[in-house]
């Protein structure tokens, strides 16, 4: 059965067309790729699956574990299982790591009928998920994402992700920024949280990110659809020749 | 400890000047430049009908410094500013309590001088408080307002900051119970530093249905400073108002003013911001900055600087923004699976923390955070039904 699967899926900002049919389906435990040029709708697509409102879907649908979710407001299908790794974190002057991540943890947790978690069990498990992402505990008393470097936003998004379990995670860009050594810190982390329950959908221009988390699938997306699908391969041929060739086979 | 001094006969003798004029003119209406944006008669309607009582609570036990007020306390202060201000006379007519608090020499920076004041519904609380801080001493003093449906409290503060001398200041305006109706706050406070003398005060404004809070600080001579954290919290039709005047009338004299507004609903806020520079107070450094958050459409905030600058090397500062949740950081939120009351919540604590964070003294800090945490706790209680 199909954890997440998109369905002749339209969506526009404005008077801009940005999705047009686009259908995916990603079972648990594949990992999936998409790659396309900029401005191809990719970072649409996350958004329009996370919930963001700015967005107007005239067709489609969008099941998560066989549920619609189109309907659902956007903390709702995080708490279902849902989760987007931000190309561009957002800042939050006045919140603090800790703070942030506490509330996101006991929000995940009451949904799932479990106990808040408070003190040293929540610093334990915040501290043991971070190290692994070798984030330390100052970044964690800073304010969300502000003043941190491209790389540190990206692995404290890793964090989060690691501390809500979700059944699906979209990462978009989260290679972007990232020097060799994050790279491969996020790549491990990502690596790490790839499992026989979870789906992922990773959004990247670069083959780079694909060495470490090595997809199933590779998707070409080009004016808000998709138009070829393949193995891993058809990264490396990304890779070679750019989109050219896709693009005049359209 | 219960303070409850009525005024003796001398000094309801002074006072009963100030009836006729009431008598005369009541309450501060509309015309008057400062009260235009705040109509007093929109919100008191039917003062006469309320009782006339006045009771503070003083929590630690030391009552040695609570002194009765004098004749000649009032002498002096009447040189300063009772006949200056419209609200004195309201205030003065109408005194049923009027005391003194003489901090202490020796005082330290951990002693804290805590005092509350119920109104119940159906009193008029008018009083006169005289705080008088002696050379180089350091204090802290709190003074909670909690506030009933249908009550009237109108204060009237004197600070008197003594050489060298720090005073942390903290006054907060709260509700006794949920959604009240009538419940009018307007108070006075006027402050005197003296030569290397602090004043910090936080002033926390909410839950009654109208409150407002005239400033007017002397700087009266070098080096003394001024710093207010002013935070106000709207609902429903509330109107919230914080006006002040700081008054630079020596060299090297300094005031930091930071308004902070949280209105929901159909609040209103309204900050006047004064800063007045003499012409020989030079090196004045006078700044004055307030922010407002709406949290409804519906909600409105007025912002107005005064400045009136008779001295050529002074650097003074003003600005005012008004603003809503930022929709990203919002949406951000939600994405975790934080719910949208709780992603409010976090907000506007965020909002705030920058002013919680400014506050060097942490008594001051806790007392705003305690304002904060009891507004937000009401706020959490109306998202959730
Ligand atoms: N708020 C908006 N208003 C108008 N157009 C928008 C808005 N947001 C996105 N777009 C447009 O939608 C198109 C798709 O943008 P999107 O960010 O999804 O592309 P992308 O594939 O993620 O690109 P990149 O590889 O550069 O990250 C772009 O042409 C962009 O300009
Ligand atoms: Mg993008």
């Amino acid at each position: 059965m199909s954890l997440l699967k998109i369905e002749d899926l339209y969506a526009s900002i404005g008077d801009e067309k940005i999705l047009n049919g686009l259908s995916l389906q990603i079972n648990a435990g594949e990992t999936h790729a998409i790659m396309g040029p900029n401005g191809s709708g990719k970072s649409t697509l996350s958004y329009v699956l996370s919930g963001r409102e700015d967005y107007d879907v005239s067709k489609g649908s969008v099941f998560l574990d066989s549920k619609e979710i189109l309907d659902i407001e956007a903390d709702e299908r995080s708490r279902l299982g849902l989760f987007l790794a931000f190309q561009y974190p957002i800042e939050l002057p006045g919140v603090t790591g800790m703070t942030f991540l506490r509330t996101i943890i006991n929000s995940s947790r009451v949904a799932k009928n479990l106990p808040e978690l408070e003190g040293i069990e929540l610093v334990k498990l915040i501290r043991e998920k971070a190290a692994e992402l070798e984030i330390s505990q100052d970044m964690l008393k800073r304010f969300v994402n502000v003043g941190f470097s491209g790389g540190e936003k990206k692995r404290f998004e890793i964090l989060q992700m690691a501390l809500l379990d979700p059944k699906i995670a979209v990462l978009d860009e989260t290679d972007s920024g990232l020097d060799v050594d994050a790279l491969r810190i996020v790549g491990k982390g990502v690596t790490n949280l790839k499992s026989k329950d979870r789906g992922m959908l990773v959004i990247t221009h670069y083959q780079r990110l694909l060495d470490h988390i090595i997809p199933d699938f590779v998707h070409i997306m080009v004016k808000g659809k998709i138009i070829q699908s393949g193995g891993p391969d058809l990264a490396k041929l990304v890779e070679k020749e750019g989109y050219k060739s896709f693009l005049n086979g359209n | 400890m219960e303070i409850n001094s009525p005024p003796s006969n001398e000094v309801l003798d002074f006072c009963n000047s100030f009836k006729k004029s009431f008598k005369e003119h009541g309450w501060p209406n509309s015309k008057i430049e400062t009260w235009k944006m705040t109509p007093l008669q929109k919100f008191i309607k039917d003062s006469s009908s309320l009782k006339h009582n006045s009771k503070y609570l003083l929590s630690n036990n030391k009552n040695k410094f609570i002194k009765n007020v004098d004749i000649n306390n009032l002498e002096s202060l009447n040189s300063k500013y009772f006949q200056k201000n419209e609200m004195s006379r309201v205030i003065l007519s109408h005194i049923s309590n009027a005391f003194e608090i003489l901090v202490p020499k020796n005082t330290s920076k951990k002693e804290t001088i805590d005092i509350k004041s119920s109104i119940d519904a159906g009193i008029w609380s008018s009083s006169l408080i005289i705080i008088k801080v002696p050379e180089n001493v350091e204090c802290n003093i709190a003074l909670e307002f909690s506030l009933s449906s249908n009550s009237l409290c109108t204060p009237l503060i004197a600070i008197d900051v003594g050489k060298g001398s720090n005073l942390s200041f903290s006054l907060s305006v709260i509700n006794s119970s949920k959604s009240l109706n009538a419940s009018n706050f307007v108070s006075l406070i006027e402050g005197d530093l003296s030569e290397n003398s602090n004043l910090e005060m936080v002033l926390t404004q909410q839950g009654v249905t109208l409150s407002r809070s005239d400033i007017n600080i002397n700087l009266n001579q070098n080096y003394s400073n001024y710093d207010l954290i002013g935070v106000y919290f709207g609902r429903e039709k509330q109107h919230q108002d914080i006006t002040t005047c700081v008054n630079h009338l020596a060299e090297n004299t300094s005031s930091n003013q930071i308004i902070r507004g949280i209105l929901d609903d159909n609040s209103v806020g309204v900050y006047q911001g004064g800063v007045k520079v003499a012409p020989n107070a030079q090196k004045t450094d006078g700044r004055q900055m307030s922010r407002a958050l709406l949290l409804s459409n519906l909600a409105e905030s007025n912002s107005k600087p005064e400045l009136e600058i008779f001295a050529d090397d002074v650097s003074c500062a003003h600005g005012a923004t008004i603003g809503e949740l930022d929709k990203d950081q919002f949406f951000y939120l939600l994405s975790r699976g934080v719910s949208h009351s709780v992603a409010r919540e976090l907000l506007i604590k965020a909002y705030l923390n920058e002013v919680v964070e400014e506050i060097q003294n942490d008594y001051l800090s806790d007392q705003l955070e305690k304002a904060i945490d009891f507004w937000l706790s009401e706020f959490k209680m109306k998202e959730v039904a």
